[in-house]
């Protein structure tokens, strides 16, 4: 039944080469904007892979500070993160680092700006990149502030081509950095954590110098798993406390509010929305997206129905049931459909490559995965029942007579 | 004619429902994208407000004090040194230390000051008396900052063109005060300034985005003054990065303990007007495929109504319509559907600009909005119609009307 | 009124000729009723479109009110077609979308006239064939007998000289059949409108002046 139904859809599809070609073309490009702003919105909330130290961590990477003279809102510094969020009792490891700073690189007479991150050595614990080549700096690098430098195998070709770089030296406006490990740019999967290369946070001295509350700086702070992270929450506002109550005087600090979250909730924070309503304006704003494409779809069902009409009143006299006729049609959608998800997901693969090989996004690497995948899924058949739905209910209703006639409007 | 096509439309109204909703969904999106496109456009080729070839931006990254935290003698000196240790370069024409809205930046730098008895919102630039020739601004109106202010009573302020217009409208703008805002905890009046200046509209968030007013505040750099942000350095034309490094080692060498960041300002505002540009581009270019996307479905439809409507066209032929009123009349219909639609997307797209979302209605834009959405509509319906159009121009009457 | 010569009508498609007419010369007179006859495929339809200049022959002359229509424009054409014919068909061939009043409009849309002046004459039109009642109605609510009353009353709406009728009692009971004759006939003694219809029905032929026979695309009386 189900095969003879494939074979019936396929080959009607095949012979309305317009109405497949519209049909698909609207399903392929709403999938791709969807398929990527998905991947984009992940790119930006998630930190990494479930189950990887990452996926158990919360970020500091907000202040708001409300002091006599104004208003701040900025990152925090190194200063008080070491001071007030390293000593977290319920953490299993935290680690403390810069933005991504420009550190350019001259080199004949042509200036290449690479972004530098200023990290300590927990990072490289907690993000577990894959090294290849070398190995990561260790606590001795950073309490002697040697200037050793871990970079990407992108600012590695980019810098040095096709020759050896371990070992090499790095003239940056930064200062000179001895190179001694290289890490695949394609495994930063987090924007959070992208730059070119990387370099113990002791060897910038406007960091370390800065006893002020505010900086570029951002805190992971890993849990043994995401249960802790209520309790953990509860320590780092005790902290917080315990922070006002020593800079009162000194600052004359009136409110100060430092945020702790997942990924999610930080996005969410910087719009000042809760994380539940951000995630609906997003959805909201993807169904609005999707709906015209949808309504689109259905009017062409619609138009393409009518013109079968007498096709569908013979059957109908004959007596081929409305489920029947019904099934058919919906099959036929869903199909047409899931043909258009799949085009749509390789589509977007190609794209999202395009935009990170062009090097025009500073985003770092935006890949599509399992889940988004899965999403796309759940829109193309949400797309193909949807429009297929109306134009059955049409169908089903004619009149066999009616039908024959053709007077319908 | 137009009158039958309006009944013919208004009847049908109810099978063409899905058809009208798509159509007004395209217009409200059509107008979003005008809306953002004419703005876009109309920000892009109105002027800067300064020149930002040659321009170099000096950033001092260092332990500051306080927000607004006095230089000191100590800082001053230093400060001092480095302003003329940039200036020593042959390649270097002017410089100027800054506070406040460096052009291309991320970093936004506004306060609320009284006027008249009404608060207002402005970017606020703390800037030395070399800065206006160093940014190649121009002015419109009164005179820049000099030595006859060392002994004002109020303190000199200049500001932009869209600050006075928002301020005075057409009125005279020099030599009123403006202050800032009175707190009233610490019982404190906020300090008054006079304005002895206007220069042209002042946008440091670069081309791409809206004039928000600009609002100069004379510093001497000397004890008493706030920590500099960074210098504007403007350097003789063919000017290559070799400079940049000799300025970073020198600088560096003097001040250990600041981190210089130093970028050409034609680099900040690439890295800016693409960003700017992306956010601009990309809901643009998703709405191309939508509207593209309808077209193609409409082009269907018209397509497949034609051959459903043979025998009324056929009909017409024979009751003495000529070959070329059909075409018309196919068109006079989709245009009629089009109509229909954006009438009901008028109140939306009304609602969007009193909820802000769009330009306001008061605006030309706004306006112009509006009558290119609905045009676009127009273009788009009349391109689909085509087609179809001439299809049911060649039907036979006899062959149309040709009882089964 | 109508005059054919010689009037020839060939189908060419790019593998097969079909001779649809073959030399028909036919003289109707101002103010006649005559019915066209004979078997399916005979030809019947296609001599009633080039009398009603919805098809041109291939062959001949055709001359409506001593105009030779041959070589007219397609402009010309129309225009003809507009102030001279009317037109009822088997099927009737109302617009859906359209009330009864605005059906029976139709043709003078296509003429220079204030929306006044059409649903004056349109309302007159529904009164002749004893439609006052329906005039709001859309056809889908309406009979057969009376959607074919609505198109008499558009074929007459415009004045016209003459009124070609194919087979318009075709889809209809007897009883409705006979109310729509008595009407055209009625209509050939009044107004002395020229009347051609095509029927299968040898009673119906039976009440018109004159029967044309068609056999295989000739004329056989």
């Amino acid at each position: 039944m189900l095969k003879n139904y494939l074979k019936v859809a396929l080959k009607g599809l095949m012979r309305k080469k317009y109405y497949t070609f519209i049909s698909l073309f609207g399903i392929v490009v709403t999938l791709i904007v969807l398929t990527i702003s998905v991947a984009l919105i992940n790119h930006m909330s998630v930190l990494g892979k479930p189950g990887s130290r990452l996926s158990r961590c919360l970020i500091v990477d907000r202040l708001e500070i409300l002091i006599k003279k104004g208003h701040i809102i900025s990152e925090p510094s190194y200063y008080i993160l070491d001071r007030y969020v390293r000593n977290l009792k319920g953490a299993e490891a935290v680690s403390i680092f810069s933005d991504a700073h420009e550190a350019v690189v001259y080199s004949e007479n042509e200036r290449v700006p690479l972004k530098i991150k200023y990290t300590d050595e927990v990072f490289w614990d907690i993000a577990e990149f894959p090294f290849l080549e070398g190995r990561p700096y260790k606590k001795e690098a950073l309490d002697r502030a040697e200037m050793v430098t871990v970079i990407t195998d992108r600012a590695k070709q980019q810098i040095f081509g096709v020759k050896p770089a371990l070992g090499e030296y790095l003239e940056t406006s930064k200062g000179t950095f001895r190179i001694i490990g290289v890490i695949p740019y394609k495994e930063i999967r987090a924007l959070a954590l992208n730059a070119d290369i990387y370099a113990p946070i002791s060897t910038s001295s406007g960091k370390m110098n800065n006893k002020e509350l505010w900086g570029a700086e951002s805190a992971l702070v890993q849990a043994a798993d995401r249960s802790q992270f209520t309790s953990i929450k509860d320590e780092f506002q005790n902290h917080m406390d315990q922070l006002v109550q020593d800079y009162k005087d000194e600052k004359q600090i009136n409110s100060f509010d430092c945020f702790i979250g997942t990924m999610n909730e930080s996005l969410a924070n910087d719009i000042n929305q809760s994380e539940t309503v951000y995630f609906t304006g997003i959805i909201g704003m993807m169904f609005l997206f999707m709906i015209l494409p949808a309504i689109n779809l259905t009017a062409i069902n619609i138009s393409r129905i009518m013109e079968r009409f007498p096709e569908i009143g013979i059957r109908k006299a004959f007596g081929a049931s409305s489920m029947a006729l019904m099934g058919q049609f919906i099959i036929e959608n869903i199909i047409l459909t899931l043909i258009g998800g799949v085009l749509a997901y390789i589509l977007s693969g190609i794209i999202l490559s395009l935009i990170n090989n062009s090097g025009v996004v500073p985003w770092g690497y935006i890949r599509l995965d399992l889940t988004v995948f899965l999403y796309s899924m759940i829109v193309t058949i949400f797309f193909g029942i949807f429009s297929g739905i109306l134009p059955s209910y049409r169908m089903s209703r004619l009149h066999p007579a009616e039908a024959l006639k053709g007077v319908s409007r | 004619m137009i009158r039958h096509i309006i009944k013919l439309i208004w009847n049908r109204k109810k099978s063409m429902s899905l058809l009208l909703i798509e159509i007004f969904l395209s217009f409200i999106v059509a107008f979003v994208v005008c809306d953002l496109l004419i703005s876009s456009i109309l920000n892009y080729t109105s002027p800067l407000g300064y020149d930002y070839g040659n321009l170099w931006d000096v950033r001092f990254e260092a332990a500051r004090g306080e927000p607004f935290g006095k230089l000191g003698a100590e800082n001053a000196t230093k400060y001092r040194l480095l302003l003329n240790e940039i200036k020593s370069f042959p390649e270097v024409r002017r410089a100027d230390f800054v506070i406040g809205n460096i052009p291309y930046s991320n970093m936004r730098f506004n306060n609320t000051f009284e006027c008249n008895g009404s608060a207002i919102y402005s970017g606020v630039s703390y800037v030395g008396s070399d800065y206006l020739e160093t940014m190649r601004m121009t002015l419109v109106e009164g005179r820049w900052f000099g030595p006859e202010d060392n002994a004002a009573v109020e303190e000199p302020i200049v500001i932009d063109e869209t600050l006075r217009r928002k301020l005075f409208g057409n009125g005279k703008a020099i030599g009123e005060r403006i202050q800032e805002p009175t707190e009233a905890e610490q019982n404190q009046t906020g300090k008054k300034y006079n304005i002895i200046g206007v220069v042209g509209t002042f946008r440091p968030r670069g081309e791409l985005n809206e004039p928000e007013g600009e609002l100069f505040i004379r510093q001497l750099w000397d004890d008493s003054s706030n920590i500099p942000y960074a210098a504007m350095v403007r350097v003789q034309d063919a000017t290559t990065v070799s400079f940049e490094l000799n300025l970073q080692r020198r600088l560096s060498s003097l001040a250990p303990d600041i981190n210089f960041r130093i970028v050409p300002l034609s680099e900040s505002r690439h890295d800016k007007l693409l960003e700017m540009g992306l956010s601009i581009a990309t809901p643009l270019i998703v709405a191309a495929f939508l509207l593209f996307n309808v077209a193609l479905g409409l082009f269907g439809i018209f397509w497949q109504s034609i051959s459903r409507r043979r025998s009324e066209i056929g009909l017409r032929r024979a009751m003495g319509a000529d070959s070329r009123l059909i075409p018309l009349q196919i068109w006079g219909e989709t245009i009629a559907l089009g109509t229909l639609a954006i009438l009901a997307g008028i109140p939306i797209v009304v609602n969007l600009a009193v909820l802000g979302l769009s330009k306001p209605i008061g605006s030309g834009i706004f306006f112009l909005s509006v009558v290119s959405a609905g045009g676009l509509i127009y273009l788009i319906l009349t391109v689909c119609a085509v087609y179809p159009s001439l299809l049911a121009a060649r039907i036979q009457p006899a062959e149309a009307l040709h009882d089964e | 009124m109508i005059s054919l010569k010689r009037v020839e009508k060939i189908y060419r498609t790019s593998s097969v000729e079909t001779l649809a007419l073959r030399d028909i010369n036919i003289e109707v007179p101002e103010g006649s009723f005559f019915s066209i006859m004979g078997p399916s495929g005979s030809g019947k339809s296609t001599l009633l479109n080039i009398m009603g200049l919805i098809d041109a022959p291939t062959e001949g002359e055709v001359r409506i009110g001593g105009n030779n229509v041959v070589g007219m424009s397609e402009k010309e054409m129309a225009h003809l077609r507009n102030r001279k014919i009317g037109f009822v068909f088997q099927s009737f061939h109302l617009i859906a979308d359209l009330t009864v009043v605005d059906n029976v409009e139709l043709p003078l849309i296509y003429r220079k006239m204030t929306a006044r002046d059409r649903r004056a004459k349109a309302l007159d039109a529904l009164a002749r064939v004893g439609l006052s009642a329906r005039t709001k109605h859309f056809p889908t609510q309406l009979s057969g007998g009376q959607c074919q009353r609505v198109a008499v009353a558009r074929a007459i709406v415009g004045d016209p000289e003459i009124i070609l009728a194919d087979e318009p009692t075709g889809n209809l009971d007897s009883a409705m059949s006979n109310e729509i004759m008595d009407i055209l006939l009625a209509l050939n003694k009044e107004e002395k409108v020229t009347i051609a219809v095509v029927t299968h029905n040898q009673g119906i032929a039976d009440r018109t002046d004159k029967v044309i026979r068609l056999f295989d695309g000739s004329q056989v009386a």
